[in-house]
């Protein structure tokens, strides 16, 4: 008699490759399965990557959900994680243009950020310049993700060609606001970096610090000035929500 | 735990604003989720979701168990589930016998083989969530378009002989055994015969496709056709009263089309003399 776990693992491999039905099933049924898994999971991975597939095109991005189907590690048991890790599957391939890991990436990060569970809560008002300097934290927007990429791939359309790369580095935040409504923003790098420093450690004075470290010849005072330009700016776009004064601890 | 008393609708992303809106029609006496949906989720739908959590009760239907698949259980996903069952306090959580994962999840529900292992298999492991979450849950019959030639016993069979061994509860679905009467040839009422009357606590029904003579695709895409309306009457004279669900997961029309067919349940459990009060002739 057919063990079940035989059973089941040679019916998830004939579904994974879409190949014929084992065990004798009839093929006209075992088809229908075929198509419900396939349609389903490309679904998925579908509705979240609209640009890379038209870039990519119908076929190489046919050819390319059947591979993830057939090879991709889905150990997740929620739905929502399946785009993330067809992502993590296309980063280690090394026959898909170099481009594509860049905007697909860029196009997951609306989905992490519509998905994420942090809730959005705005400070309005307490200007930076009346708090006094070097005890103040930031708060860091629970939602935001960041990419960094060789390419402007968040001007990518299906109707452009894909430009080289050009020594440039092109930073964005993407991020869900108090009224829910996902947001995209284009970063330089210094102030990607500034914002990753403050999602480690929310004080502006450290922040400034990390910065002082990075860039040649320069201190962390003689920064606090740019830096509470920056913050001004991203408050207003809500990446940062608000400030508090540092509580520091005393012992 | 106090299970939801008469007609749901399982709730749709595509109503949520439309709920939070206009209110919840009295005719929803309650809402379904999958616990999958919603689970690690935030934003907007969240937060209406919150909102009608507080105005309704809510039944959990689960769809990445897989009860009855021989990778290991996933312990740290029920323990998930029992963290959003408590923290919603939701009572009823109901899943399907069948299973959806061999060495990762196939994120559909496939059929089991109708043997005696897998009645151990499921019973074991059924034993084993029912005891991280802490309650008993309920497992639902499913749709299914094929059958493991090495059987050895029928569908109704299998479910009697699974739900007695892990001592659970049956979440009938009615839909559920109007699609596989097609595609199997059986006769349904016989069916609903074989089953055990004391272990039902919930009921579904829903509307399919018709892809061939002998072949019904379970879309939950359509208007609940009237044979089904016959057996879910069927199972109201035959087994009583259960609370019961009006699924609806493609081509979903606007809210205020499907509650024609919610009233229609009511109406079917309105007009159903409860058992008790049966006089035996």
């Amino acid at each position: 008699m057919t063990d079940l776990a035989d059973y089941q693992r040679d019916i998830a491999a004939a579904l994974r490759s879409q190949s014929e039905a084992p065990f004798g099933l009839a093929e006209s049924r075992f088809q229908v399965y075929r198509r419900l898994v396939y349609n389903n999971l490309t679904g998925f991975i579908d509705q979240c990557y609209p640009i890379a597939s038209a870039l990519i095109g119908d076929e190489d991005w046919h050819n390319l959900s059947k591979a993830f189907f057939a090879e991709g590690k889905l150990h997740s048991p929620l739905f929502k994680n399946i785009p993330e890790i067809f992502l993590d599957w296309i980063e280690e391939r090394d026959n898909v243009p170099e481009w594509l890991h860049d905007l697909m990436h860029y196009e997951w990060l609306e989905l992490a950020a519509y998905q994420h569970t942090g809730e959005v809560v705005f400070h309005e008002g307490q200007p930076l310049a009346n708090l006094e300097q070097g005890d103040i934290d930031v708060i860091v927007n629970p939602t935001v993700h960041f990419g960094i990429y060789p390419r402007p791939v968040h001007q990518f359309s299906p109707d452009a060609a894909i430009p080289p790369t050009s020594g440039e580095w092109f930073g964005v935040a993407v991020y869900r606001k108090a009224s829910h409504e996902v947001a995209f923003n284009a970063l330089n790098a210094t102030t990607l970096q500034l914002l990753q420093a403050l999602q480690l450690n929310p004080s502006i004075g450290a922040a400034c610090q990390s910065l002082s470290e990075r860039i040649p010849n320069t201190d962390a005072k003689s920064l606090w000035p740019h830096v509470v330009n920056v913050l001004e700016q991203l408050h207003q776009e809500q990446i940062i929500l608000g400030y508090q004064r540092r509580t520091t601890s005393t012992g | 735990m106090a299970y939801p008393s008469g007609a749901g609708l399982g709730l749709r992303q595509e109503h949520l604003s439309t709920l939070f809106d206009d209110g919840v029609p009295d005719v929803i006496n309650f809402f379904e989720i999958a616990p999958e949906n919603w689970m690690s989720h935030g934003g907007r739908k969240r937060q209406q979701l919150n909102t009608l959590l507080e105005q309704r009760p809510f039944v959990a239907h689960g769809l990445s168990l897989s009860i009855g698949s021989s990778d290991p259980l996933d312990e740290d996903f029920v323990e998930d589930i029992a963290r959003f069952l408590d923290k919603h306090h939701i009572d009823l959580y109901s899943e399907h016998l069948s299973w959806c994962s061999a060495n990762g999840h196939l994120y559909d529900l496939l059929p089991l083989p109708f043997t005696e292992q897998t009645v151990d298999h499921v019973a074991q492991r059924v034993k084993r969530v029912q005891h991280i979450l802490g309650r008993r849950i309920a497992l639902e019959n499913t749709s299914f378009y094929m059958a493991a030639p090495h059987a050895s016993m029928d569908e109704a069979s299998f479910v009697c002989a699974v739900l007695e061994a892990a001592d659970c509860d049956l979440h009938l679905d009615i839909n559920n055994v109007f699609v596989n009467s097609v595609n199997f040839g059986f006769d349904p009422y016989q069916y609903l015969q074989a089953l055990p009357t004391k272990r039902i606590v919930y009921m579904h029904t829903a509307g399919h496709f018709r892809e061939a003579e002998d072949l019904v695709i379970d879309t939950h895409g359509a208007e609940v056709i009237d044979d089904v309306w016959q057996l879910l009457n069927f199972s109201y004279q035959q087994f009583g009263v259960f609370p019961t669900l009006l699924e609806r997961d493609f081509n979903i029309p606007p809210l205020t089309e499907l509650l024609p067919e919610v009233l229609h349940i009511k109406r079917l459990q309105n007009q159903t003399v409860p058992v008790t009060a049966r006089v035996a002739t």
